[in-house]
């Protein structure tokens, strides 16, 4: 499918020669520490109602213009701030009148200056808006492939592998949901696979899509069904890596590693496919696939590196493994088959950078994208990151 | 054409003594707001910016260490607690032997001016550490390190990291060793390994924190193999397009501006979110009283 590869980051050369010197079993470190995320993993249960509301960084506000007036002007008054008195006053309990008077005469040039930057971000959030309105309008998709890969062919150079990170919405909000969250991911799919990116990793920090996959290739064969029309559906391959679960999406099914159809993706097809009425198996070796989807959570962050660490720490005491064969090289190889390959490209839908938890081992070189102030999934984006990827000049260290 | 001006401005009498003013006024303002714990710089741009000034490479190195001189000099007196600068990748050997060199006697002749008597660290209280892998160093650099390491060791209100020669793989690779290592000697047990205790394990050792901001000037969107750990969550990254050079007092002063600002929203809004604190005694005094049982005759339609 893509022919011309550039090749960013290069590791492997220096870990075959590893291989060959270390005689000791490697696959087995990261079967084991696979073995123990999935077990703390059953242990903490599902936590995702705890963690559901983000934590918002101090880089953007979801408050109104009279809003955060509102806050900037009450914390004039009273300052929330525990160590700011610790600051400023010698001592907490005895403040000196001279000492209050500086205070305020400061505290309030520093709310006016609030008050001045908050009018200030509001013009820039209605001009960055209208800016992607317009834009949206210049760049349409339209559903259509052929448009998408002819906006794609204009660049010269994409991504090997790309990387989104989505957020899960409440289901009181418009397109939130677990549907909105399969819907918002299958169209990212669905544009990868029309502009030719072969790998696509999707993380959501509570890995609500690892949990619902029939509702997820449901919706990505419904999107690709769209798009690429009933006859002509794009295979693909669902991976789940820490749980070392693949998925394969053929004609309408979802089969498992072995071949065998988990279930029918799509109710209505029945008579079309003759498959799926009998038990037919499919040699999955055999059939080629246009996109491999990579679905990450929180888990696959520290979390998995803390395991595999601990997993090493074993290994070693019990004379699997000699503790100089712990070298990046080969933390680099083991992370790869937990978590996947380092992307090429994060692309953020959401107003500003915010890496949540992305795991970080693998976002060494990564490019990241985001369009300030936009929190839609949409076409623009996606063209935007692929078109500013395609100035970039990456050079390691030189 | 920008720095071309303000470096005009400078020899007009008096205009020094003004800025110095203003800028004081500014970092007492800044001061009552909420003020980020740890900022990280990456210096990106020195090159570059030799390139479009014409000026030679040494000198674009020469005029980011004094930007760097100023940036240090605004956080520390704004009371930011810890700073770390990326001054050296270990990717960086790759490049021409004589602009490794150049680097290092520079980095090596700033840090004993930065730590002479006097000066930044002294006037400040600033504790300098190395943080990275310093078996890439060679002999005589390492001794001049870990003498300014050494001489501002009691110093206790801010600590300077610096990054040299580092990556954020090797340093978590480091601090996987190193919690090996205890394991091995049976320092601490299975159940010890977690992520606090990665964080106390990196070249930071028991001073890491969390970075609030980390700024990586020139405009590149990736963090290069820098501080990965770190700043994967909970952290503001910021990109601007400044070459590092360029980069003074003001774009300092307005990054941490930006950051306190929000963090103010947040601080109130988590506070209105919060339920008021209620002691368990007006707990009780409120919910003491009984139930009322006098009421006025009732007057209905249903006789009873």
């Amino acid at each position: 499918m893509v022919s011309k590869v550039e090749k960013v980051t290069d590791m492997e050369p220096n870990y075959q020669d590893e291989q060959q010197n270390g005689g000791f079993n490697e696959e087995k470190a990261f079967e084991k520490t696979r073995a123990r995320i999935n077990q703390s993993e059953k242990n903490n249960g599902i936590s995702i109602n705890k963690s559901m509301e983000q934590n918002l960084l101090p880089t953007h506000t979801n408050q109104t213009f009279l809003e955060s007036c509102n806050s900037i002007f009450r914390s004039l008054i009273v300052p929330q701030d525990e160590n700011l008195k610790k600051r400023w006053f010698n001592d907490e309990n005895n403040i000196s009148i001279n000492e209050l008077i500086t205070f305020y005469f400061f505290r309030s040039i520093l709310t006016f200056f609030y008050f001045m930057f908050s009018i200030f971000a509001l013009f820039e959030y209605s001009i960055t808006r209208t800016k992607i309105k317009f834009l949206s309008m210049a760049y349409k998709s339209n559903d259509d492939p052929s448009i998408i890969n002819a906006d794609v062919n204009k660049l010269p150079k994409i991504p090997h592998k790309l990387a989104t990170i989505l957020n899960y919405k409440s289901e009181q909000e418009e397109g939130g949901g677990i549907e909105g969250l399969c819907n918002d991911g299958s169209l990212v799919a669905a544009w990868c696979v029309s502009s030719g990116i072969p790998h696509l990793t999707i993380y959501e920090t509570n890995g609500i899509l690892k949990k619902s996959i029939p509702e997820f290739s449901d919706a990505i064969y419904k999107k690709f069904e769209a798009y690429f029309g009933m006859e002509n559906v794009p295979q693909f391959m669902i991976k789940i890596p820490h749980l070392n679960i693949t998925y394969y999406g053929i004609n309408g099914g979802l089969y498992d590693s072995k071949g065998n159809k988990i279930n029918k993706i799509n109710e209505n097809d029945n008579n079309k496919d003759i498959n799926s009425s009998g038990t037919i198996n499919i040699d999955i070796d055999n059939e080629e696939f246009q996109i491999e989807i990579n679905l990450l959570g929180k888990v696959d962050g520290r979390q998995t590196i803390v395991e595999l660490t601990k997993v090493m720490a074993q290994m070693v005491k019990s004379g699997d493994m000699k503790k100089s064969d712990v070298t990046i090289n080969f933390i680099d190889h083991e992370l790869k088959q937990l978590v996947g390959e380092e992307p090429d490209l994060i692309v953020m839908f959401q107003p500003y950078l915010d890496l949540q938890g992305y795991p970080p081992w693998h976002i060494r070189l990564s490019e990241m994208y985001w369009e300030p102030e936009n929190d839609q999934v949409s076409y623009v984006v996606f063209l935007r990151a692929l078109q500013k990827y395609s100035t970039c000049k990456v050079n390691i260290g030189r | 054409m920008d720095s071309y001006a303000t470096n005009l401005l400078q020899y007009i009498p008096g205009v020094s003594i003004l800025e110095g003013a203003i800028q004081s006024v500014l970092i007492n303002i800044l001061k009552t707001g909420p003020i980020p714990n740890h900022l990280s710089f990456v210096m990106d741009g020195n090159r570059r910016f030799a390139k479009i000034n014409n000026l030679p490479l040494k000198e674009g190195h020469r005029q980011g260490a004094d930007a760097l001189a100023r940036v240090l000099d605004c956080c520390f007196r704004i009371g930011v607690k810890n700073v770390t600068t990326y001054a050296f990748s270990i990717e960086n050997f790759s490049r021409k032997p004589e602009e490794v060199d150049t680097i290092f006697s520079l980095l090596k002749v700033k840090l004993a001016m930065l730590a002479s008597e006097n000066q930044l660290c002294d006037l400040h209280s600033v504790r300098v550490k190395i943080i990275g892998n310093k078996s890439y160093l060679p002999e005589d650099i390492l001794s001049d390190i870990e003498m300014v390491e050494e001489r501002t060791k009691h110093h206790d209100k801010h600590v300077l990291f610096i990054a040299f020669p580092y990556t954020s793989r090797d340093d978590m690779w480091y601090a996987t060793d190193k919690i090996i290592e205890k394991f091995n000697n049976k320092e601490i047990t299975l159940d010890d390994i977690n992520q606090d205790l990665f964080q106390n394990n990196f070249y930071y050792n028991e001073l890491s924190e969390n970075v609030d901001i980390l700024v990586r000037t020139s405009g590149h969107t990736r963090l290069s193999d820098y501080m990965l750990w770190q700043c994967h969550q909970d952290s503001v990254i910021e990109f601007p397009n400044t070459l590092w050079p360029n980069y003074r007092f003001y774009n300092t002063w307005w990054t941490i501006f930006k950051w306190s600002y929000y963090k103010t929203l947040i601080i109130q809004d988590s506070e209105i979110m919060q339920l008021k604190k209620i002691s368990q005694k007006d707990v009780d005094e409120k919910y003491k009283r009984e139930i009322p049982k006098i009421h006025p005759p009732f007057a209905s339609v249903n006789k009873h």
